[in-house]
């Protein structure tokens, strides 16, 4: 009968399904996924410039540098992680990718003496030694960045070590949109 | 050489329950009790075996074997020998050979039991439970191997955590192990039973014995966990509705339905299939909460390290422990002897609402527990399901739940009549002393303590009127002890959340601070050495309106060896109220931040899960009638 | 005996990870708390305990951002605790709580919320319960009506 069959197969299918919605929630994990960013404005804020002391406002983004986007990095000196990404920022400084550093509730001679030793890929570092600029920001844990376009809207973000894999899965599709509209 | 006996055991073990899988399906095929009968020596050969083998990973542990990377990375030669037994579990290798040991232990105690008359419906359960020994056997092999060996041999070990090295971990996992993993006998009996819907061995009655023990024991480890939760984690809190503890909780909340259910079946032949189904899906629960623990798909304090390759072995499983039984089910859906059902209003649709009730909150739990992660699998974003969305569900349903248990009195089997005088009785008499209990012990009003308080004591009221309460006071024990179990607790609970308070500032010696009627004076600091640990600990004298006294000594830890540092909060346990005092940050070069918390009515809840357990032992007890009347079963050749 | 902790710290310092305190971040060791921020939050003075008692519900109901399954009173990562303060503050500056909770979403998402948002996107959270209680009630009264029904002969 083929209520019957129906029947016998209705278990498997609904099996079927709890354990694939499991198996997705487990492949989920794995997945570099970071969604689509509405765009927001960056925070206002008045913190000073790591190494030279002065005041730096959200402006540094919007009137002082000359680009279509900057990559903002939040780091640490007692970061571990971030000393992995730290040679891809350098790579990125290299080729001619505009980074702004924040550095976060760090020790400020620590964090510049790290930067002599191991190199500065940022043209500027911000000074948040409370983690003010981070908590507006919505910052989550280091290292993490974000895209911030020359209007000071920040349309990209990503939590975690930059790679070259996530520079190009996550970050060059929206900057690709950025120099399409201007060209 | 040990490390490689105990593997070796291990995998005598697989082979134990191999055979003992292959010779009572052959002895069925063939029609052979001789063959048949070799079944039990085999279940009795694997639970020897894999004792043996967790028995040698046990004095590894204690000889400081730190060759063996699972001891390396769980002990120290520094740490007190009942924690270096209780670190076999404290890990997720040792924690899956503990599930292979609490599988082959239940499969022997099935065995012993059943071992008179060796009929065929016994052996396969049987067969079911060495499949389940089985698929463990290869899972820790292959995946989570706790004998690898760590060359170079470590001087040391990396040190059991220290969140870990409390009296809570020496039974916290055992029992709830064999808790979850003894509902794995029920779910062998449901399965055999819907293999063979014709049968007339009485699965339903020995069922019941087994799902008793098993959900007395998952009880007791639930508690445990919370009341070390409790005490351990410094701030107060005893239930955080985190996906671990709600994966614990899902099986017990199918499990006390699977007890109700069962004595439906058992006595009237009701609720078969109910039985059936809560049978496999709280061993089907089980294998999910040891998923979701492992496999790292929700995120989790409690959860082991993440490795989502073991999850998806894990899966497999539950997928075949759910399709298997529930296809029979359905091919067999007709088959199985149902009693009759004379009135409406009868015990028997009592627990079906009942067995409903406890569906629909198994299945909220679920669904707040998994919501997040469908949510993000979908790119729906990310949010989070966590207590106030748990406790605005499950409290109502828990009401509702109340509600029916208090009618238990008044509904029997087959037909009852409504008996209006001790009904109006019952229910004035729990008005009155839930307006006690309300004017007495509580500050203040809210309407979700004043609900808990009407239908807990309905619960505990109602019992007195069953007719003939006090000839029937001993066959109606275990019930009552229980049910008034979970209504302390529920009073507790409420009590907790409701009328506790705290207050936090700067202390140092001299200082002193007031909280409701209690005043607190911070006497000295003082210095600990402990076996691992060195500790910051403050002296605290506490005086309370009746000018009774009390001393607290909160400390701050610290771990040299995994650099750790924790605070132990400093308890002291009155009637109604607990005092639980935190020592926190160090402010300046003599003070600390003190949290002083008044936790109250924090005994009413563990109380209420004792008599939990004790209501279940009496059950149990009362199963037991001399050894040599257990075998006058019909069983079915 | 000094000595001897100073050595076993020494020679173990390769078996040990990044130094622990009780919760760990997802990924990162922990800055040293800032010692006035944790001054004042863990003695921060409310004007009443009215007041206290509502920012302490509303901070077990805000997810600390950084931590595995942990609300802002029970967490002590330095986030937990900055989030924390300002839950505080605002309560004391007579915030509402939907003031508050939007202050946290905005920079965090939804993913700090335990209580989730009523939404199209969580009909199923929040009334799927009913519904299930609903379907289980009318199917149970339908079963039992034809079991009786079928007994009358």
């Amino acid at each position: 009968m083929n209520n019957k069959k129906t029947a016998l197969l209705l278990p498997s299918l609904i099996v079927g399904l709890v354990i694939i919605l499991l198996v997705m929630g487990l492949n989920n994990k794995n997945n570099i996924k970071q969604a689509a960013v509405q765009p927001k404005p960056l925070p206002a804020f008045q913190l000073n410039d790591l190494q030279t002391d002065q005041p730096l406002t959200e402006t540094l983004f919007t009137e002082q540098i000359d680009s279509e986007y900057t990559l903002l990095n939040v780091w640490a000196s007692w970061c571990a992680v971030c000393k992995i990404e730290h040679p891809f920022l350098l790579k990125l400084a290299e080729q001619g990718v505009n980074i702004v550093g924040l550095n976060y509730r760090d020790n400020q001679q620590t964090a510049v003496s790290l930067l002599a030793k191991t190199g500065n890929p940022y043209q500027k570092v911000i000074f948040d030694p409370a983690g003010k600029l981070a908590l507006d920001l919505g910052v989550i844990g280091t290292p993490e960045s974000y895209l911030i376009n020359k209007q000071g809207m920040i349309i990209g973000r990503f939590n975690g070590a930059l790679t070259p894999e996530i520079w190009t899965a996550v970050f060059q599709p929206v900057t690709a949109k950025l120099t399409t509209k201007e060209g | 050489m040990i490390p490689e006996i105990a593997l070796f055991l291990l995998i005598l073990t697989g082979f134990f329950a191999l055979l003992g899988v292959l010779f009572p399906l052959l002895a069925t095929v063939k029609n052979s009790p001789q063959l048949r009968k070799y079944t039990w020596p085999l279940t009795y050969g694997a639970a020897v075996s894999v004792t043996l083998s967790i028995s040698l990973l046990a004095y590894s542990f204690l000889v400081d074997d730190f060759s063996v990377l699972y001891i390396a990375q769980h002990s120290n030669s520094q740490l007190p020998a009942f924690f270096k037994i209780a670190a076999v579990w404290g890990g997720h290798e040792g924690s899956l050979l503990f599930w292979v040991f609490s599988l082959a232990l239940w499969a022997f105690a099935i065995a012993v039991i059943n071992r008179r008359r060796k009929g065929q419906f016994i052996s396969h359960v049987l067969v079911v439970m060495n499949l389940l020994i089985l698929a463990f056997v290869l899972l820790t092999l292959f995946t989570s191997n706790p004998f690898l060996r760590l060359l170079p041999m470590p001087f040391e070990g990396r040190d059991l955590n220290p969140m870990l090295q409390d009296v809570g971990l020496i039974f916290h996992p055992p029992l709830l192990y064999l808790g979850y993993v003894g509902f794995s006998g029920v779910f062998a009996f449901a399965a055999a039973a819907l293999c063979q819907p014709q049968s007339t061995f009485p699965w339903a009655k020995q069922s019941r014995g087994w799902a008793l023990l098993a959900w007395t024991f998952l009880t007791a480890g639930i508690a445990l966990g919370a009341w070390w939760a409790y005490y351990e984690l410094g701030w107060g809190g005893w239930w955080f509705w985190d996906p671990v503890e709600n994966a614990s909780l899902l099986p017990w909340l199918t499990g006390t339905a699977l007890l109700h259910s069962l004595t439906a079946s058992e006595k009237r032949h009701a609720l078969i299939r109910w039985s059936l189904l809560l049978a496999v899906f709280t061993f089907c629960l089980s294998i999910l909460g040891t998923f979701v623990v492992r496999s790292g798909v929700l995120t989790s304090v409690h959860a082991f390290a993440v490795d989502p390759t073991k999850g998806l072995l894990l899966l497999l499983l539950l997928a075949l422990c759910l399709v298997v039984p529930l296809t029979l089910f359905a091919n067999n859906y007709g088959r199985f002897k149902v009693g009759r059902l004379r009135s409406f209003y009868s015990r028997e649709v009592l627990f079906l609402a009942l067995n409903s009730l406890f569906a629909v909150t198994t299945l909220t739990v679920l669904l707040g527990t998994f919501y997040p992660m469908i949510f993000d699998a979908f790119n729906l974003g990310k949010i989070s399901v966590g207590a106030p969305y748990f406790n605005a569900l499950f409290v109502p349903l828990t009401l509702l739940a109340f509600l029916l248990m208090g009618c238990a009195a008044f509904i029997n089997w087959g037909k009852s009549k409504l008996d209006k005088k001790r009904l109006t009785g019952a229910l004035i008499l729990s008005l009155l002393a839930a307006l006690l209990i309300f004017y007495l012990l509580t500050e203040g009003t809210d309407t979700l303590v004043i609900l808990v308080l009407l239908s807990t004591s309905w619960v505990i009221i109602t019992p007195f009127f069953k007719l003939h309460f006090i000839k029937r006071l001993f066959k109606n024990s275990a019930m009552t002890i229980a049910h008034t179990g979970i209504a302390i607790t529920a009073i507790g609970a409420a009590l907790n959340a409701h009328n506790s308070s705290e207050i936090s500032s700067k202390m140092g010696p001299g200082t002193q601070v007031v909280l409701g009627e209690l005043s607190i004076e911070y006497i000295e600091t003082q210095w600990v050495i402990g076996p691992n640990y060195s500790a910051e600990q403050a002296l605290l004298f506490i005086t309370d309106q009746h000018n009774k006294d009390y001393q607290l000594t909160p400390q701050r830890r610290h771990y040299p060896v995994r650099v750790m540092n924790m605070s132990e909060p400093a308890i002291k346990s009155l009637w109604n109220k607990d005092i639980y005092i935190t020592l926190g940050e160090k402010i300046d070069a003599t003070d600390y931040a003190v949290r002083i918390q008044k936790r109250a009515f924090t005994n009413w809840i563990w109380l209420g899960t004792v008599l939990m357990i004790i209501g279940g032992l009496f059950a149990l007890l009362k199963r037991f009638p001399p050894l040599s009347r257990r075998n006058g079963e019909n069983d079915e050749q | 005996m000094m000595r001897f902790w100073l050595y076993l710290t020494l020679l173990f310092s390769s078996l040990v990870t990044a130094g622990e305190v009780n919760n760990t971040p997802l990924n990162s060791v922990f800055a040293p708390a800032d010692s006035e921020q944790v001054k004042q939050v863990e003695t921060f003075a409310f004007k009443n305990s009215s007041e206290q008692t509502r920012a302490i519900n509303l901070a077990r109901e805000l997810r600390c951002p950084q931590c595995l399954n942990q609300n802002l009173m029970e967490s002590n990562s330095p986030i937990a605790k900055d989030l924390r303060l300002i839950v505080y503050q605002m309560v004391d500056k007579g915030k509402t709580n939907t003031q508050i909770i939007d202050f946290m979403t905005s920079r965090f998402g939804d993913f700090v919320l335990y209580n989730p948002k009523f939404e199209a996107r969580t009909y199923l959270l929040w009334l799927g319960p009913f519904l299930l209680l609903l379907v289980f009630a009318i199917v149970g009264i339908v079963v039992v009506k034809k079991a009786m029904l079928g007994k009358e002969h």
